[in-house]
């Protein structure tokens, strides 16, 4: 909105006269009045959008609830809506007895074995997916960057590459690598792996922007290649971002190869799907994605 | 201007650190790179990374790709409608989404920030 606002007022202002002492009040009354109109056009804007969004989303909906005393009645849906979140958490914690505590335990934590070899197949998938993506995204990262790119066209294609890898979700990807290569971790690896490529080639990319290319130009009077420049110019430049960004990208690579098993990909997804089919909302795999990493992706 | 082998074998004496990583700082990276290594390797054996697996994969998304290109062009309007009606949910939800949680944001930086705080 405040864009709105200031590129009507900075194209207006450059119409008017000059600054002086006797048109101060006149400038800044017009000055004035035009923020103000952008600010009423960005308001209207963004209330269109509002009212197409919520009318699109059916957000004001109304729908037939059952009221406690039986009666039927028409409530906004989302009121009608919140207090089932509650159900739902009431129906996550499992009921144990201190007197039957063990075999409460052991029927909570029924299938431990099976979700303990899940989890570790996940973390693996992780693993694996973090460094497929991270040899991927820096190997294409130099080329990717405005600075370091030989000439346009690989900087395009790199680029294009890039967004095409992470613009579309680790999920879809999974779906096709799991009719590309059958049911099972493997696709997983290459879904995550390919997604985190896109992710980390752009992160990487802007790291290498932002470098000193004096010690390049160093190696490059001496003689060096383009790689030779890379490779004692940039890379000791951006390794401790490089570092940093590969374990963000790990913690977030654990939390979607949780998920991933959901289209058949492998991990702990193929659980919460049966659990969650079967409303067994107790089972402790369930909330795993939240303790695992609840860090926002980039 | 280059070294001759003596005065390369003098500065080895002199500094030798410049030269070769203490004994405990070459064992820890070996043990960090074979442990690397080795879960790959692990992975790779039992996620069954075979090249004829491999193969076959790139065949069949080869045939992924031939379904994308040339890409479909919606000739009847009730199937574009459709996909116009999907693309709308999509950007509402964005929208919503993104404005119902600065609106519940909000009220956190007063809590949240430092500079905010009485004490």
């Amino acid at each position: 909105m405040s864009m709105i606002a200031d590129a009507v007022t900075g194209h207006e202002v450059q119409e008017t006269a000059p600054l002086s002492r006797d048109n101060f009040d006149q400038v800044y009354a017009d000055k004035r009045r035009r923020a103000r109109q952008g600010w009423i056009i960005g308001c209207l804007i963004f209330l269109a959008m509002f009212v197409a969004t919520t009318y699109i989303g059916d957000f004001f909906k109304v729908t037939q609830v059952t009221q406690l005393d039986g009666t039927r009645a028409w409530r906004w849906i989302i009121p009608a809506g919140i207090p089932r979140l509650g159900e739902y958490i009431q129906q996550t914690i499992p009921v144990l007895h201190w007197e039957s505590l063990g075999s409460d335990l052991a029927n909570w934590f029924w299938r431990w074995k099976i979700w303990m070899g899940l989890l570790f197949e996940t973390i693996l998938i992780a693993f694996m997916a973090t460094t497929f993506g991270v040899i991927g995204g820096f190997l294409i990262s130099f080329p990717a960057s405005r600075n370091l790119s030989p000439n346009g066209w690989v900087l395009w294609f790199s680029r294009r590459f890039m967004e095409i890898a992470r613009t579309v979700p680790e999920l879809v990807w999974a779906l096709i690598f799991v009719y590309c290569l059958g049911v099972g971790p493997m696709a997983g690896v290459l879904a995550i792996a390919t997604h985190a490529c896109g992710a980390l080639g752009k992160l990487y990319s802007e790291v290498n922007e932002n470098i000193d290319m004096k010690p390049l130009e160093g190696v490059k009077a001496s003689g060096g290649t383009w790689f030779d420049q890379i490779r004692y110019g940039a890379v000791p430049q951006v390794l401790p971002n490089i570092a940093s960004y590969t374990l963000l990208r790990f913690e977030i690579n654990v939390r979607s190869s949780s998920i991933i098993g959901y289209v058949g990909a492998g991990g702990l997804g193929q659980e919460f799907r049966t659990a969650m089919s079967f409303q067994e909302y107790t089972d402790p795999v369930r909330p795993v994605p939240d303790r695992v990493g609840n860090r926002d992706r980039h | 201007m280059s070294l001759s082998q003596a005065e390369i074998d003098e500065a080895k004496v002199l500094i030798p650190r410049a030269f070769k990583q203490p004994l405990a700082v070459r064992i820890r990276v070996s043990l960090i790179r074979i442990f690397f290594v080795s879960v790959i390797a692990y992975c790779l054996w039992a996620f069954d990374f075979s090249p004829e697996r491999i193969l076959t994969g790139f065949e069949r998304f080869g045939r992924v790709l031939k379904f994308m290109f040339p890409p479909h062009i919606w000739d009847n309007w009730a199937d574009f409608s459709q996909i116009l009606k999907g693309l709308g949910e999509t950007l509402s939800i964005a929208f919503l989404g993104t404005l119902l949680g600065a609106i519940f944001a909000f009220p956190a930086f007063l809590s949240g920030g430092q500079e905010y705080q009485p004490i």
